[in-house]
């Protein structure tokens, strides 16, 4: 019995989130401030409330005394009513809880629990990340530290708004800190890439009998690894020069009055596009031993599964 | 032995609207069973939402027979 209970209460078994790649590494998780459920169970309570208060008032007067048939009205309908309240209150815990931020170690994933039967899951490559910004504006906002991150992406990615969110400066600068480590590992994956490419081509031009030759791979040392990471730098010293630019053409229009550009609309896909885009992804063929080393890190996940949320 | 109305009517009443709580609640519930996260708080939240809302029935039936 107690091993059912135990079993009943344990996820494990299961995917940390819908949608979780295999070997994707859960960096943090957060949920809304609870701050901002606070104004749901001050209405919730004031519905309690308000018949308590009626009765109160009208104890006195002859309206409550009532026959038989008009008290049991009464514990039907009083019922009814704090069964409804109970009810609502669990759609808007569920709205509450069930919205997440995730981040993992390739990609930013923002579910949207909007009540019963309406979620919706939008995602971003943390490579496409391209401008973080936080932002706390209010008092409660600034005495409980929370308000909200915009993650702007590039092309025609999703923009992000997460509200209320705790810790937003903490948070931004994790975003961004995490993406230029992904961008440095894709630069690293792609110079690696282009090293072998190279290679190959030389080799084959030698008359070697590559590909599959273990040996003849470049190794860092190697002088076609080292071409590899010259056009890539090359390539990253080329979108310098357009971040700049970017950044430059902003500042114009800023200075022109016709302000900062606004942030696109926020464009979510349900799950099943998200599914395909997946499956499109995959279907190009991640290397399996990156899965590998990936796990090879999964530190928090773990601790993940026990507390819930990145103790901030 | 005759249909009081006075007495059935309200629960009835009850009874119906017990069926589409039940209902509303197991749509609830699925999306905390589906939707929930390793380690959250969704299934202590469905326990005590339970045993929440028995009491309030039984308590009603309760009340009721005794009027």
């Amino acid at each position: 019995m107690v091993e059912r209970v135990k079993k009943f209460f344990n996820r494990k078994e299961k995917e940390f989130f819908p949608g979780q790649e295999k070997g994707e590494r859960v960096i943090f998780f957060i949920r809304r401030h609870p701050l901002s459920f606070l104004g749901f169970i001050a209405f919730s309570v004031i519905m309690i409330a308000v018949p308590l208060v009626m009765y109160f008032f009208l104890k006195g007067t002859t309206l409550l005394e009532l026959n038989e048939f008009g008290q049991r009205l009464i514990v039907v309908i009083g019922s009814a009513y704090v069964l409804f309240i109970l009810g609502f209150f669990l759609v808007g815990w569920i709205d509450y809880y069930l919205d997440v931020v995730i981040v993992t170690d390739s990609r930013i994933v923002d579910v949207n629990q909007d009540r019963l039967f309406a979620r919706s899951i939008a995602e971003a490559n943390l490579a496409d990340v391209e401008d973080v910004n936080a932002e706390v504006k209010g008092i409660l906002n600034t005495l409980f530290h929370f308000g909200t991150v915009y993650v702007q992406t590039a092309g025609t990615a999703t923009n992000f708004e997460f509200k209320y969110i705790p810790h937003p400066y903490k948070i931004a600068k994790m975003i961004a800190d995490l993406h230029q480590k992904a961008v440095e590992e894709a630069e690293m994956r792609e110079a690696v890439e282009i090293g072998e490419t190279i290679a190959e081509k030389e080799n084959e031009f030698n008359g070697a009998d590559i590909p599959g030759d273990k040996e003849k791979q470049p190794k860092p040392e190697d002088i076609q690894y080292r071409k590899g990471v010259g056009i890539m730098r090359e390539k990253r010293e080329e979108r310098e020069r357009k971040k700049e630019k970017k950044l430059e053409e902003r500042k114009k229009q800023y200075q022109e009055g016709t302000g900062w550009p606004e942030m696109e609309t926020k464009k979510r896909t349900d799950k099943d596009s998200l599914l395909k885009k997946k499956q499109e992804e995959n279907s190009f063929g991640k290397k399996e031993t990156e899965n590998e080393d990936k796990n090879k890190g999964d530190v928090g996940h773990d601790d993940l599964q026990k507390g819930g949320e990145v103790d901030l | 032995m005759s249909f009081d109305s006075t007495i059935w009517g309200p629960i009835i009443g009850f009874i119906i609207f017990l069926v589409v709580f039940a209902v509303f609640s197991a749509a609830a519930f699925y999306h905390c069973w589906e939707f929930g996260y390793a380690g959250d708080r969704t299934k202590i939240m469905m326990v005590i939402y339970s045993i929440l809302g028995l009491t309030i029935v039984v308590a009603t039936f309760l009340i009721y027979s005794k009027i």
